[in-house]
């Protein structure tokens, strides 16, 4: 049986590592940013500012700042468009396309394709979002969404929502909106959608596509690694909290690393050192964490885990077995890192530990957990004593130990009945009737008690 | 061991104790129902087994030892019985039946059948028509003498074993007198030996109290002395007195038999004005635990055969007092001590009396906990809790797959919530904490964080999604 579980759980962990070994991310590069331009082709793109189309302005603009990009920074580029390929009568919705994939050195290519586009179709603003999740593909870098958009959502669809859903899923993308002199009444769904610069002219299009850029650029990125042992992949379902200078939290998270091995990106602002609360159990706690600028910062820490399993096995006794919910505790040192009623399995971190049964007495037993390893710790059913008192008496329940008498349980005096969680063993009662006069007024009961037996006496 | 035995011996018979003639006298259970049973003083019995093996045709000047002790015996209990209508006797011999050459190793019969009223004549016509001749087989003889004893819980039971030699039917003695005494059936058996080489005292020793004559004379007054301490009637009262000097009640504590180690009285001291006087063997030696946490324990109490004993015990004892304390809310609370002799959770409510003790560490079991340090309890200064105030969270999960933390507001971890108890109700300590959630899917989700403000006794809901 435990070989089994140890098995299944060995198991479990190759599975694991097969998964979460692809890996989407070809550039490994820690300064790598990733930036997808996507771009308004739809009809509406016809309108002037001093002549000048506004697709015109938005190709031109793209073109400059791609070459910009690729002089100044480690990046990978790419080109999504949309409202380019159906005319507006056809109200194409899924009118999106992914023009050029990202990659290296792409500059050239993407203003060949824009120069090669015209603009005539519908706005499928949303389901452009949407599709940008997979054109990125990699979620463990630096990740930009550049929105150039006039602002009209003809396809009936909110693209605040699929941000929300974009945002939930892909944690690491920072979409930057320029909108093309947006109306007042689009202003907030566009808001909505990441970093939003409403501009009214070509000057304020440059200013803004460049300074939000070094804005975002400016901020932190970092993916928390939390190392196990000897395993190649982070820890998953850990909670952990980063926390600015002044100790304010600057946001919670856990890891889920799904289909990709590397741990999610963080973009966290402006700071130089930050400090993390790490939910293992017990917590942990690392300060002064520096964190670089302009580069992907990889924050690895130990945390490294072993499960423990506590468990008992299913007796029948008869048909009123022991049901009733035990709790236990674990102590590390004087703390109590862990509380959960019988039977439970919890991930602690490696080292020396104290398990407390609360059965009367309370079952006390070391543990010791090693990283990477299963431990298995088998609990004695546990079972009851009832006692119902048909006067009025004092008591008090003993175990023996050997043939010494310890005393784990007092009768409250204004109670009819107790209730004792114990473990099998002997157990006596000695009790008297308060105004009994004499020692010869004590009497006892000897009740010997197996694992799940629910014991129930009348006095 | 065995000099002390002698010291006794003559002891008592140094100062002439009187033999307490042993009326049979109820103690009535002050009870509220007539069920309650009540508790009757014993009666004794002391069942002697002889030797009648071969070799107890030895001589000592000139007697055989089988004469010397028939002879002894018989003038003893005679005498004995005269003046102890309380006590009953009997003899069971051993090895007197099959001569050695059957090598019969069953060879024991009770002859003399327990009564108060043998005289020195039934004694030399039971007994003294046999002569010793077979085997020793001491383990079967004791196992016997258990079926003599009828009605156990009715009679305080003696044996007084005579015998010049060891076992010689490969039987265990030892073992056999240790399940006599676990079953209660005698107190810890007498064993005379009438010449015993020295190198077998220790096989002997284990059965009982072991002492060794040489002579007509020693063999006397051995017996003599054994007789007159099992007569004797021992009581005791125990007392417990607070620091001021009060006595206390409602104390409860347990008796044991030092050799056996069984517990022989489980007491719980009444307010009676009364004396509670218990009624003692005086072949134990008593230990005495006082159920206080720790326990209070007398190893060895100093109990004077034949005398109203009256042991004093200062007890400093007190409790963790919660205050405020509403009943409903669980009030579970785990006291360590740094030594680990003490580890143990009660309910607040109850009273379990700790023994004045310091460095004591408590766990109040409240959400989350509550931790003290570096305690110190005592009859003059009791350790105050206030209860905590209570809100109550429930929780709901929008499905299976949320992990959930809870934490409080200074980011430190206090539970994980799951799934399986739907919905989550929360006894939380009020105050401000931090919800940590996120759901488990297959595509990365966004980790959020919600504050809870909880306020003293109200119930806060709060759907995870």
């Amino acid at each position: 049986m435990q070989l089994k579980k140890a098995i299944l759980f060995f198991l479990f962990l190759i599975l694991n590592l097969k998964i979460q070994a692809q890996d989407t991310c070809a550039d490994n590069s820690e300064d790598l940013y990733r930036v997808l331009f996507i771009v308004d082709a739809s009809y509406s793109m016809d309108r002037k500012w001093n002549g000048q189309s506004l697709w015109d302005i938005s190709h031109k603009m793209v073109e400059e700042f791609s070459f910009y990009l690729q002089k100044n920074y480690n990046v990978e580029q790419g080109l999504r468009v949309y409202g380019h390929r159906s005319p507006l009568s056809a109200n194409d919705c899924l009118d999106s396309h992914l023009e050029i994939p990202l990659g290296k050195n792409n500059a050239t290519r993407i203003v060949k394709k824009l120069k090669s586009l015209s603009f005539k179709g519908s706005t499928p603003l949303a389901y452009s979002l949407e599709r940008a999740a997979d054109d990125l593909g990699c979620n463990s870098h630096k990740n930009l969404i550049v929105l150039i958009t006039d602002g009209y959502e003809t396809c009936s669809q909110n693209p605040c929502e699929i941000v929300r859903k974009l945002l939930d899923y892909r944690i690491s993308v920072k979409p930057i909106v320029i909108g093309l002199n947006v109306e007042q009444k689009d202003i907030e769904s566009m808001n909505c959608i990441g970093d939003f610069y409403n501009v009214k002219n070509k000057e304020e299009f440059k200013r803004d596509l460049y300074a939000s850029f070094e804005k975002v650029a400016n901020q932190r990125t970092l993916s928390v690694f939390l190392k196990n042992k000897n395993k190649d992949t982070s820890e998953t379902h850990v909670p952990f909290v980063l926390f600015d200078k002044k100790n304010n939290a600057i946001g919670s998270f856990i890891h889920s690393l799904a289909a990709n091995a590397k741990p999610d990106t963080f973009w966290i602002g402006n700071f130089d050192t930050v400090s993390m609360k790490v939910y293992t159990k017990p917590q942990l706690e690392f300060k002064n964490i520096p964190l670089k600028k302009h580069v992907h910062n990889l924050v690895k820490v130990e945390t490294p885990q072993g499960r423990l399993d506590v468990w008992f096995d299913t007796i029948i006794v008869n048909n009123n077995n022991f049901n009733d919910r035990v709790e236990a505790l674990i102590y590390q040192k004087e703390k109590i890192v862990y509380r959960s009623f019988l039977p439970f399995k919890v991930d602690l971190l490696e080292g020396n530990y104290t398990l407390d049964v609360l059965t009367a007495p309370i079952y006390s037993v070391p543990l010791t957990i090693k990283a990477n390893k299963y431990s298995s710790q088998h609990i004695e059913y546990p079972a009851s004593i009832s006692i119902s008192k048909t006067f009025a008496m004092i008591g008090d329940l003993y175990r023996y130990e050997g043939k010494r008498l310890r005393k784990i349980g007092t009768f409250q005096p204004n109670r009819n009945k107790e209730v004792f969680y114990v473990s099998k063993g002997q157990y006596k009662i000695v009790y008297r009737s308060q105004k009994s006069m004499t020692l010869y007024g004590s009497f006892e009961k000897t009740i010997k008690v197996s694992p799940r037996e629910v014991i129930s006496i009348v006095l | 061991m065995f000099r002390s035995l002698f010291q006794l011996i003559f002891e008592a018979i140094a100062s002439k104790r009187f033999i307490y003639i042993f009326c049979c006298f109820f103690i009535f259970a002050q009870s509220l129902l007539a069920q309650e049973k009540f508790t009757v003083l014993k009666q004794k019995r002391i069942l002697f087994i002889l030797d009648a093996s071969g070799s107890m045709n030895e001589k000592w000047n000139g007697l055989k030892k089988w004469n010397i002790a028939v002879s002894n015996l018989s003038s003893l209990i005679d005498s004995f019985t005269r003046k102890n209508k309380d006590v009953e006797i009997g003899i069971r011999l051993l090895g007197h039946q099959f001569s050695k050459e059957h090598n019969i190793c069953t060879d024991t019969k009770l002859e003399l059948p327990f009564a108060n009223s043998h005289t020195k004549k039934d004694v030399e016509m039971q007994i003294g028509k046999y002569t010793p001749k077979g085997n020793t087989p001491l383990a079967y003889a004791l196992e016997q003498a258990e079926k003599d004893f009828q009605n156990v819980e009715q009679y305080e039971n003696t044996i007084i074993l005579i015998t010049d030699g060891v076992e010689n039917c490969f039987g265990m003695p030892c073992e056999v007198a240790q399940k006599l005494t676990s079953k209660r059936i005698v107190i810890s058996p007498y064993i005379i030996g009438l010449g015993i080489d020295t190198s077998s005292f220790y096989k002997l020793e284990c059965i009982g109290k072991f002492v060794d004559v040489r002579d007509k004379d020693a063999f006397s007054k051995v017996v003599k002395s054994i007789l007159t301490e099992v007569s004797l009637r021992t009581t005791l009262d125990i007392r417990f007195f607070n620091t001021s000097k009060q006595q206390i009640f409602n104390i409860p504590f347990s008796l044991y038999d030092k050799r056996s180690g069984l517990d022989i009285y489980n007491f719980i001291k009444t307010q009676s004005p009364r004396i509670d006087t218990i009624h003692l063997n005086s072949q134990y030696r008593y230990r005495l635990e006082v159920h206080t946490l720790p326990e209070y324990i007398v190893e060895d109490l100093n109990i004077i055969p034949g005398k109203h004993n009256v042991i004093d015990i200062p007890l400093n004892i007190a409790n963790f007092e919660i205050l405020n304390i509403d009943k409903s809310y669980s009030n579970l609370f785990v006291i360590k001590s740094d030594s680990n002799s003490l580890n143990h959770f009660w309910d607040g409510n109850l009273k379990p009396n700790y023994q004045s003790q310091s460095s004591l560490k408590s766990y109040v079991l409240s959400v989350p906990y509550l931790y003290k340090d570096s305690l110190t309890i005592s009859e003059e200064a009791p350790v105050l809790f206030h209860q905590p105030s209570k809100s109550t969270l429930q929780l709901k999960l929008a499905s299976t797959n949320f992990q959930v933390s809870l934490l409080d507001e200074q980011y430190q971890w206090i539970m994980d919530v799951s799934y399986t108890e739907i919905p989550q109700k929360i006894d939380l300590i009020s105050g401000n904490y931090i919800l940590v959630f996120k759901e488990k899917v297959k595509k990365l989700s966004k980790t959020k964080q919600h504050l809870l403000f909880l306020k003293e006794n109200q119930t806060y809901n709060y759907l995870i999604q």
